[in-house]
């Protein structure tokens, strides 16, 4: 369903929306009411009980998608609708009231419903293009395996770095354990200070290499995240000693390597599960808005439709 | 020191006093390695980890980290850190939790599950504790709730609050002297639209209007209770009106448009639902139909609508005018009879000018013009009456006796006639003349005003009265004299004293049901319209008839309420025939009008289709 309710039945909904539009702006060009064009005129009634029915059956949407037997009218085919009559709602409903605003609970209804109609259209963009980015980054796992994978990788990298050196697993544990509580939720600052992190223990190994073959010893730069509030204190102190364990070759090269590869492949994992987060995050939150506003939308019609028939 | 330390007991059971464990000792050490204290196995944990002992002499406990990369208390990395009751100490997986101390114990902790440690440090993690209590909820958030609250929200905001506010007026009140949210909670908010500039003082008082409470119309009677003197539209006795076939107030008058509009002005249709046909509604009423495909095409005004009936003077019965209402196009019956006689506007208004009185012997040229007796009145609507004395005397001159040329008759008053002429002559030697005659005009100009001779009579004559002499120069002034020259004299006795004339009365408003500006049409000129280049007679209607209007007006620019009014009826107020007692009797209209029973109604004048 991903791209095909853009497209579905040739673009059939998209053309009734848009003769919907034309007709109203057609009969709105056309139409001479008494004083200026509002929705207390006959062209102002009519458009807004086509909006209002359009509304109702917008909404209807929540319903429907729950009903997962199949119908003639298919999941697919009322999500191209809800979509292209909703935005068809835009015109309808400004058309409706006449471009007469003021402050009240008609113009506030009127709102509800464009910020309803625009998240929408936000929703649109995401259901287009999210699904895939997920898809891409995390192919058929899901954010609870790759947890799975990362505390394996972390039992793993403890158990390695302990050893290769008690500092490096001092360091590896800070690491994780910074990690652990922040994987949920997603925090791309640790993922940062993961990578940099990992970034350090290569710029180690280099150093280390380096002393050993006695060939001129690389730079070691400062990473960022041993300038971070939750770095060790001393952080120069602590490379320096993993520098000169490693230097006095007290630690097999292999078990330096594997625990590099670890890192490297729990900062995938991170990155991974972090994207994933966001992707999902932006679906919810956006669910979270368009979800309440529709409803608010709904009350504020029945409001509205009170609200001129009370007096 | 003595420690306390409780571990397995599960939330929510009873404490199992087997799952402590209690020493004494300096410090207590957390680690990997068999000899501490508070052994782990924990993965993330060093051998040696860190270290709980005494703070000093102010009591309590800290401790220090054995790892460069700190401890974690708190969630935040601490090489020393005093501990206080609900820290928690954290390695990898591991928690503690610091708790009061008792009385026989100097540390007590408990272990707890990482899940209630997450729970803990939501409280001590870095940043304001209510964000961050707001943040861990949010993650938590389900859309139901959300849209639950948003339902509920709207509910009350744009529902709950302005309806209360509608029946409480101190809400209300409260309300709308509010910021902008609060007023468009207030009763207010329910308006459908802006209400219009006429009503703007009582615009936030719904119920001044909204009288009969809910989904009803706006009555009548709340209209009355401010226009309490508004008129019909027409007689509804006269006409027999269906009382209930009369439009509400609010039929014509919708408020909530915009706010400068009121009146259907501009809608046709509005009218023609009656006047289509109008004996439907009025089957008494002599008004013409309209037809009813007046508007919608153009040109229709002037194709479609009626002539125009003028009400003007059609005869005099004694010196009563009667006012009849005739169409324009019936050249039969179009004739004013003002009891005027002799006038012509073509005489006046000669492009050469005509022969002026002034100068007595050096007559001059005097070219009229139509504003040289018609004047403006101070409103541009219509014209001043014109007077004798200001527009007419300065030529005719209202001198009767030959043999006295410049003495001149009152005027204004026929009964006063006689007596002026039996004085005049009472003090005049018969038969001579009175005044020295003029010297002759340079021109020989006769003066307009017709003088009456003497002859015939003899003031010598001893069987000669002074009241018989009067009598016959009254009946010559009369009847050939000046007085005929205008009027229309007449003797409703045989005694010569009682001679009158039909005293004029001229159409003040030729279309009373119109609403004309001379002013708004001044660049026209007076001649654009009126006709009177050709008019010799007084009986000449000089009026403009429709096709002189629908030159410029049509049905594209024009409505009904461009040139008619509505609440126009003098006889009632619709308070009085509608809602309040009928009343009882109806003032006669003391009006100029005595066949026109009321405006609105046409009565044909005799002969009329």
């Amino acid at each position: 369903m991903n791209r095909s309710f853009i497209h579905q039945d040739q673009f059939l909904y998209l053309k009734i929306a848009l003769g919907l539009c034309l007709v109203s702006i057609l009969l709105y060009a056309v139409d001479d009411p008494v004083g200026p064009p509002s929705g207390n005129s006959w062209l102002g009634y009519t458009l807004g009980t086509i909006g209002a029915l359009i509304i109702v059956w917008l909404v209807w949407f929540g319903v429907r998608k729950r009903q997962y037997t199949g119908t003639r009218f298919s999941l697919t085919r009322w999500l191209s609708a809800h979509v292209y009559l909703g935005a068809a709602l835009l015109v309808i409903g400004t058309l409706h009231c006449g471009f007469q605003f003021d402050n009240n609970i008609h113009t506030i209804a009127y709102i509800l419903m464009v910020m309803t109609i625009l998240s929408g259209m936000i929703g649109v963009y995401y259901y287009l293009t999210i699904p895939g980015l997920i898809s891409a980054n995390i192919g058929n796992a899901n954010a609870q395996q790759l947890n799975a994978t990362i505390d394996q990788i972390d039992r793993k990298a403890l158990e390695i770095a302990r050893q290769i050196d008690s500092f490096v697993h001092e360091m590896m544990a800070y690491s994780i354990q910074t990690t652990l509580n922040e994987r949920r939720p997603a925090n791309k600052k640790v993922v940062m200070d993961m990578l940099n992190f990992g970034e350090t223990i290569k710029e180690a190994s280099k150093a280390c290499y380096c002393s050993l073959t006695k060939e001129e010893p690389i730079r070691v730069e400062q990473p960022v995240i041993l300038s971070k509030k939750r770095a060790p204190k001393d952080p120069q102190l602590v490379l320096s000693a993993i520098i000169i364990d490693l230097s006095f070759n007290r630690s097999p090269g292999e078990k330096l390597q594997q625990l590099l590869d670890l890192i490297n492949e729990k900062a995938a994992c991170i990155q991974k599960l972090h994207l994933d987060r966001v992707y999902n995050s932006r679906l919810k939150i956006w669910l979270m808005f368009h979800v309440p506003l529709s409803l608010a939308t709904l009350i504020a019609l029945v409001i509205h439709i009170v609200s001129v028939f009370y007096y | 020191m003595k420690f306390r330390i409780r571990h397995g007991n599960q939330p929510g059971q009873p404490e199992d006093p087997s799952a402590h464990l209690v020493f004494e000792s300096d410090s207590l050490r957390i680690g990997r390695s068999p000899d501490n204290e508070l052994v782990t196995d924990n993965p993330y944990a060093a051998d040696y980890h860190g270290v709980i002992r005494s703070a000093g002499p102010s009591g309590g406990a800290a401790i220090e980290s054995m790892v460069l990369s700190g401890i974690v208390v708190n969630g935040k990395s601490r090489k020393i850190a005093p501990l206080k009751p609900y820290d928690i100490v954290s390695v990898g997986h591991f928690h503690l939790r610091i708790l009061a101390p008792d009385p026989e114990h100097d540390f007590v902790a408990e272990i707890i599950t990482p899940q209630e440690a997450h729970e803990h440090l939501l409280a001590f993690h870095q940043g304001n504790r209510t964000i961050r209590w707001i943040k861990a909820k949010l993650h938590q958030l389900q859309v139901r709730p959300v849209a639950w609250f948003a339902v509920v929200l709207t509910l009350l905001l744009l529902f709950i609050i302005p309806l209360t506010a509608v029946y409480v007026p101190s809400l209300n009140h409260f309300l709308k002297n509010g910021s902008p949210g609060m007023r468009a909670m207030s009763a207010t908010s329910w308006s459908i639209g802006p209400v219009s500039r006429y009503h703007i003082r009582i615009a936030d008082e719904c119920e001044q209007c909204h009288t009969d409470g809910a989904f009803t119309d706006v009555p009548d009677k709340a209209c009355y209770a401010c226009h309490e003197d508004i008129r019909h539209h027409f007689n509804l006795d006269v006409t027999e009106t269906k009382k209930n076939e009369m439009p509400l107030c609010g039929d014509c008058h919708q408020e909530h448009l915009a706010d400068n509009f009121l009146v259907l002005g501009d809608r046709v249709e509005q009218c023609l639902q009656c006047h289509t046909d109008i004996t439907q509604v009025a089957p008494k009423s002599k008004l013409q139909s309209i037809p009813e495909d007046f508007s919608g095409e153009e040109s229709l005004f002037a194709r479609k609508h009626p002539e125009f009936v003028a009400a003007m003077v059609s005869n005099h019965e004694e010196d009563h005018p009667i006012v009849t209402r005739v169409r324009m196009d019936d050249k039969e019956h179009l004739k004013e009879h003002s009891g005027l006689v002799g006038f012509s506007h073509k005489d006046h208004l000669k492009k050469d000018g005509i022969l002026a009185p002034d100068g007595k012997g050096g007559a001059e040229i005097m070219k009229l013009e139509c504003w040289s007796c018609h004047k403006p009145d101070d409103q541009g609507v219509g014209m001043k009456p014109l007077k004798f004395e200001d527009h007419c005397q300065r030529c005719h001159q209202l001198t009767f006796d030959e043999l006295a040329p410049s003495t001149e008759l009152p005027h204004g008053k026929a009964e006063k006639i006689f007596p002026f002429l039996k004085e005049f002559y009472a003090g005049s030697p018969k038969g001579t003349r009175i005044e020295p005659p003029s010297p002759p005009d340079k021109n020989d100009r006769e003066l307009p005003g017709r003088m009456v001779s003497r002859g015939g009579l003899d003031f010598d004559d001893p069987d000669v009265t002074l009241d018989g002499y009067t009598r016959e120069m009254t009946q010559r002034v009369f009847e050939k004299g000046v007085c005929s020259e205008c009027h229309q004299p007449f003797k409703p006795s045989s005694d010569v004293s009682e001679w009158r004339v039909v005293k004029p009365k001229f159409t003040e408003k030729w279309y009373p049901a119109a609403k004309f500006e001379h002013q708004a049409h001044a660049i026209y000129g007076c001649t654009g319209c009126h006709q009177v280049e050709s008019s010799e007679s007084p009986e000449d209607v000089n009026i403009p008839a429709q096709a002189s209007c629908t030159e410029c007006h049509d049905a594209d620019n024009s409505n009904c309420l461009k040139c008619h009014t509505f609440h126009k009826d003098p006889h009632f107020n619709m308070k009085g025939t509608r809602f309040g007692p009928k009343v009882e009797a109806i003032k006669p209209w003391h009006g100029n009008s005595s066949a026109g029973q009321t405006d609105g109604v046409i009565t044909p004048a005799p002969g009329h289709p």
